[in-house]
């Protein structure tokens, strides 16, 4: 009799314990905010005084913290998991990333973070390569940075296929191109691209146009050496997206608090180290859900 | 104010000496402060040097293995062109104190990574030194400029290379380590020094005052005599001559006090003759004793005391017999027939020697006088004995005695070896003759031998050539104790001579004799002649066999290495060293006194008509001294008699020599015979004739040279030539014929080897010689040693 006692309060107290399962679902009381990236310590600083501004906004909805995860493999595939397994709340990612997400996790796009200045990308080649228009890269290969790169990979990419140009992914770079194709590999950095183009290891590369600049990614003596063969039309800003099933009132309030990063001193403090003032926050519009899904069109399910 | 003025000799001393040291403390300090001064500098130096040096070792090392390793983490990501990951690594070192640069170039030299801001070096080729060596370089370069190490190391993937990695480190921060390690152990050293300088100066000041003390101690313990000498100058001054300044004073004091002493004994010795006269007493140097009227002893003087060991009292109221011993004394009173009291109550003894007996034993001669001592009645009242100690005069004749025993003993050696040399000289002359003689006698007997092939004078010319023999024999001792006979010398082992010569004596010797031998087995080989050493040892023998041929007895022969020591040496005439010690003893009948004088001359013999020829200790007293030793004889008459042979043991080892053993008996060389001796040279010619030998001859030097000079040069096949030939000797005539003929053999014959001694021979080479009478199988024996020589 006393046993029976005993296991009945044991039950009453896990059930008080997980209390959703008494009364239904509860206010989410801890958030989580990502994007896919090959650098965390990167994006740690990008995010170090954001996460704690929302968790103060959205104090009031019953948030009680909010926390970071980064797909850190830099695949989309792994930050849909975290969407589809509800491990991750909010993403900030490019275009071309939230177009994958969305067609793979149906997540709604709720800010858009558009360049308050223009963004190119260059595909540049060495001046004595022999390249001098896009279509002597045909049978040749061009150097993307990374597959979740927007300025170095997607614009770039976009361009060439828009220009009629055939893609081929090349995995080794023994292995030949296919005829009237233009292959691509990614050497993984801004670095290593002018360091191929400049050791003549790949035909061309692509870079941002403020990558060019840079001499930590293309010193001095390598941008000598080569010249501008394209530049891409604007490279698009990031987008906002959350997790479908979130709450529509706690959706609301996170547009809320990236609408406050421009617009009250606490939330251009947060967002200082984050967009150094180069996105303007804007809602998203049915023209930007189209140029998403225009993306989608040109890349599919995201494969090469 | 009025200063101190030292005015006493103690004062001025005790200031100088005080003053004095306070200057070597002060100079001895000022020198410690001044070398700690310069050692903490030379420390500082050392210091920086040795840290510096180590430091920058260390660090060389340090970049080197991070090269290295990142050489090793950098070859995928180089061969994949991974500049990224590169950089970010490279990156993380360049940030790192100490750390100038980073560069990872191609195998070209070309740039990929560069950590300095921007990469200004990227894509461009360092054009140094370093960078250019390390391009072609398949090790590690290591480039030092100022304070910045710079270590280029190749990047290798398996057996390619790749390119170079290459860090500068700046030593910079290391010298600031360095100086901060410097100051710190130059401040502790610096504390050290301190504290040095701080004792150094206290213990300077204690020492200084401990000085002072003793100073002052000093000085008053020197000037004490010369006070005491003051006071009694005054003592003497007011009229005390009896006053005396202690003989305990030293120094030049002690010598004033002693002056002063004498002086006031002078004054006192005019007024006061008693003490006058005890002083003379007590200060003669000869022995003074004064007895009463019976002898005996009232008063000794301190000379007496000291040479008895007597105290005074030991000796008052003794007899004077107590003196002497007893035999002395008996002796003294004997010689004069009465007492001492008695004699000297007669007349005075003068200078007479006897000895003294000392308290301790000893004897001590004395030269001895007495003389009575009258009062004015002409009374005996004592007798007075003065004696002169005349040791060192009895010593010294001893000496004189020895010495003129010693130049005796020389003249009687000088005599002896005068008289041998000019028996030796005598008997080499005559030997030399009859070497000529007998080499006729030789020759007409080999000659009548083979012109008698019936044997009709076959037992006449045997008895010829016997006692031709015999002859030859006794003129080689003669020789061998003339020395003229120098036969070759070499390393020889005498108990291996001793050995074979001894298995020959026991077959000549009587068996009534029991042979004893006692050879050491290591004994030390000598510098010798082994025929002569042979022949020693069969003199000896056979002269102690005939000693014991009538009762027989004991034959002991030893042989031992000794060591001579200077004295042992002298004895016989021989330098210090190492010997072979040859004894050869007898218990026969011995040799008297009177005859072992003579054993040694030649002829001389105690031995029947027949039974010797008186040569036998003659020859081997000759040949010991030829081989550079000496002999010793003891005998005893009807006890026997031991010969002592040492000779000059040597290191050396004996040579085996390889002689030609055959010898064929006939030949068919052609010879240029030369000898002076016509009837000689006519008789070698026909025996040689017959055995084959084509021989030409010449009686003198001069007539075979114009016969060699007639013929070609190969005629002749050898030569062989007399030594002692009137105006061109056998040398000279070889001498000449050598000049045409370098190689032509030569077989030399001498009355005696005087000129042909080994040196010669060396020098001439290609040449045998004979001494004669030689036979002619001597001669074919020698052809076929020389012809086996080629």
């Amino acid at each position: 009799m006393i046993k029976m006692i005993y296991i009945c309060l044991g039950i009453i107290g896990f059930l008080l314990g997980n209390g959703g399962i008494l009364w239904g679902n509860s206010p989410q009381t801890v958030l989580t905010i990502g994007q896919t990236t090959d650098d965390i310590r990167d994006e740690l600083e990008t995010y170090g005084k954001l996460v704690p501004y929302l968790q103060e906004q959205l104090k009031s909805m019953g948030v009680s913290k909010v926390e970071m995860k980064f797909a850190a493999d830099n695949k989309i595939s792994t930050l849909a998991r975290y969407v589809n397994e509800k491990k991750l709340d909010i993403a900030m990612d490019s275009y071309f990333s939230t177009a994958q997400l969305m067609a793979d996790t149906r997540a709604i796009p709720i800010i858009d973070l558009q360049r308050v200045k223009e963004k190119r990308s260059y595909i540049f080649v060495r001046n004595d390569s022999g390249v001098n228009q896009l279509s002597d890269l045909n049978g040749k290969v061009i150097a993307f940075e990374d597959p979740g790169s927007s300025s170095a990979y997607f614009v770039p990419r976009l361009a060439l296929q828009n220009g009629g140009f055939e893609m081929a992914y090349i995995a080794n770079l023994q292995t030949s191109v296919p005829a009237g194709k233009i292959g691509f590999v990614f050497p993984g950095s801004e670095l290593n691209v002018s360091t191929w183009v400049f050791f003549k290891k790949v035909a061309a590369g692509a870079l941002s146009d403020s990558d060019w600049e840079d001499p930590e990614y293309i010193p001095d003596q390598y941008r000598k050496t080569m010249k501008i063969l394209y530049t891409t039309p604007p490279v698009p800003g990031r987008v906002v997206v959350v997790r479908p099933d979130l709450d529509p009132m706690l959706i609301e309030a996170i547009k809320q608090a990236f609408h406050n990063l421009d617009d009250t001193p606490e939330g251009r403090v947060a967002s200082e180290q984050w967009n150094e003032r180069k996105y303007k926050v804007v809602d998203v519009t049915e023209e930007t859900i189209q140029q998403i899904q225009n993306v989608t069109q040109y890349f599919g399910n995201g494969e090469f | 104010m009025k200063l101190w003025k030292p005015t006493t000799i103690r004062s001025k001393l005790s200031l100088f000496i005080s003053l004095w040291f306070l200057c070597i403390l002060t100079i001895t300090v000022g020198i410690i402060i001044r070398f700690g001064q310069q050692s903490l500098h030379r420390i500082e130096e050392v210091t920086t040097s040795l840290v510096t040096e180590s430091f920058q070792q260390e660090w060389e090392e340090q970049v080197s293995l991070l090269a290295a390793t990142l050489a090793k983490q950098f070859a995928q990501p180089l061969y994949n062109l991974d500049a990224f990951h590169m950089q970010q690594t490279a990156n993380l070192i360049a940030k790192q104190a100490g750390f100038l640069y980073v560069y990872v170039q191609d195998a070209q030299g070309i740039i990929l990574v560069d950590t300095m801001p921007g990469a200004p070096s990227a894509g461009s080729a360092l054009q140094d030194p370093i960078s250019l060596k390390a391009t072609q370089a398949t090790e590690r370069v290591i480039g030092r400029q100022g304070n910045v190490v710079d270590v280029a190391i190749p990047i290798f993937l398996y057996e390619e290379k790749l390119g170079i990695i290459r860090i500068g480190y700046d030593t910079q921060n290391l010298q600031q380590t360095t100086n901060t390690l410097v100051a710190d152990v130059g401040e502790k050293v610096n504390y050290i020094i301190s504290e040095t300088v701080e004792y150094a100066l206290m213990g300077a000041i204690i020492i200084w005052i401990l000085i002072i003390l003793t100073t002052l101690l000093l000085v008053r313990q020197l000037t004490a005599p010369f006070r005491v000498l003051v006071e009694g100058t005054k003592v003497i001054a007011q009229g005390d001559l009896n006053h005396r300044f202690p003989d305990t004073i030293q120094s030049e004091v002690g010598t004033l006090a002693k002056a002063f002493n004498e002086m006031a004994t002078d004054l006192q010795g005019i007024v006061v003759t008693k003490e006058y006269m005890n002083n003379i007493f007590t200060s003669m140097v000869d022995t003074l004793v004064v007895t009463d009227s019976h002898a005996m002893i009232k008063t000794v003087n301190r000379a007496m005391l000291t040479m008895l060991d007597y105290q005074e009292n030991e000796l008052i109221g003794q007899p004077i017999s107590h003196l002497f011993p007893e035999e002395a004394y008996t002796k003294l009173v004997l010689l004069q027939g009465t007492g001492l009291e008695k004699l000297a109550a007669q007349t005075a003894i003068n200078h007479l020697e006897t000895i003294y007996r000392s308290k301790l034993g000893q004897l001590i001669p004395v030269r001895f006088s007495i003389s009575p001592m009258r009062d004015k009645h002409n009374q005996l009242q004592g007798i007075i004995c003065v004696a002169h100690d005349i040791s060192d005069l009895k010593q010294a004749e001893m000496a004189r005695v020895d010495a003129e025993k010693q130049r005796q003993q020389l003249e009687r050696q000088l005599r002896q070896s005068q008289k041998m040399e000019a028996i030796g000289t005598m008997a080499g002359g005559i030997a030399h003759d009859f070497n000529n003689i007998l080499q006729y006698l030789f020759i007409v007997f080999e000659y009548l031998e083979l012109n008698d092939p019936d044997g009709q004078f076959k037992d006449q010319i045997a008895m010829g050539i016997k006692y031709s023999n015999r002859g030859k024999e006794l003129i080689h001792q003669i020789l061998a104790f003339s020395r003229m006979s120098e036969q070759s010398f070499k390393v020889i082992s005498v108990a291996s001579i001793v050995k074979e010569t001894l298995k020959m004596m026991k077959e000549v010797l009587p068996s009534s004799i029991e042979i004893k031998s006692d050879l050491e087995e290591s004994s030390r080989n000598i510098m010798g002649n082994a025929s002569q050493i042979h022949q020693t040892v069969v003199n000896l023998c056979t002269n102690a066999g005939h000693a014991m041929k009538a009762q027989g007895g004991r034959l002991s022969l030893t042989l031992k290495t000794i060591h001579l020591s200077d004295t042992a040496a002298q004895v016989h005439s021989l330098k210090t060293g190492e010997y072979l010690k040859f004894s050869v003893k007898d218990t026969g009948t011995g040799i008297s006194t009177k005859n072992l004088e003579k054993i040694f001359d030649p002829f001389y013999t105690t031995k029947k008509m027949g039974e010797g020829t008186g040569m036998g200790l003659s020859m081997v007293h000759g040949i010991v001294l030829r081989h550079g030793g000496a002999i010793a004889v003891e005998s005893q008459e009807g006890k026997g008699t031991v010969f002592d042979l040492f000779f000059p043991a040597v290191q050396k080892q004996i040579q085996e020599e390889h002689l030609a053993k055959t010898r064929p008996p006939e030949g068919k060389e052609r010879i240029l015979l030369v000898d002076d001796e016509k009837e000689v040279t006519k008789i070698i010619k026909k025996i040689l004739t017959k055995k084959g030998y084509q021989i030409e001859i010449a009686n003198t030097g001069e007539e075979a040279f114009a016969i060699f000079q007639r013929e070609t040069p190969n005629y002749f096949d050898i030569l062989i030539t007399d030594q002692t030939m009137p105006l061109m000797s056998g040398i000279q005539l070889i001498e000449a014929i050598r000049e045409i003929n370098h190689d032509i053999p030569v077989i030399l014959m001498s009355g005696y080897q005087e000129v042909a001694t080994e040196e010669v021979m060396n020098a001439i080479g290609h040449i045998k010689s004979l001494i004669k009478p030689v036979s002619t199988k001597d001669v074919i024996e020698a052809i076929q040693l020389l012809k086996a020589q080629g």
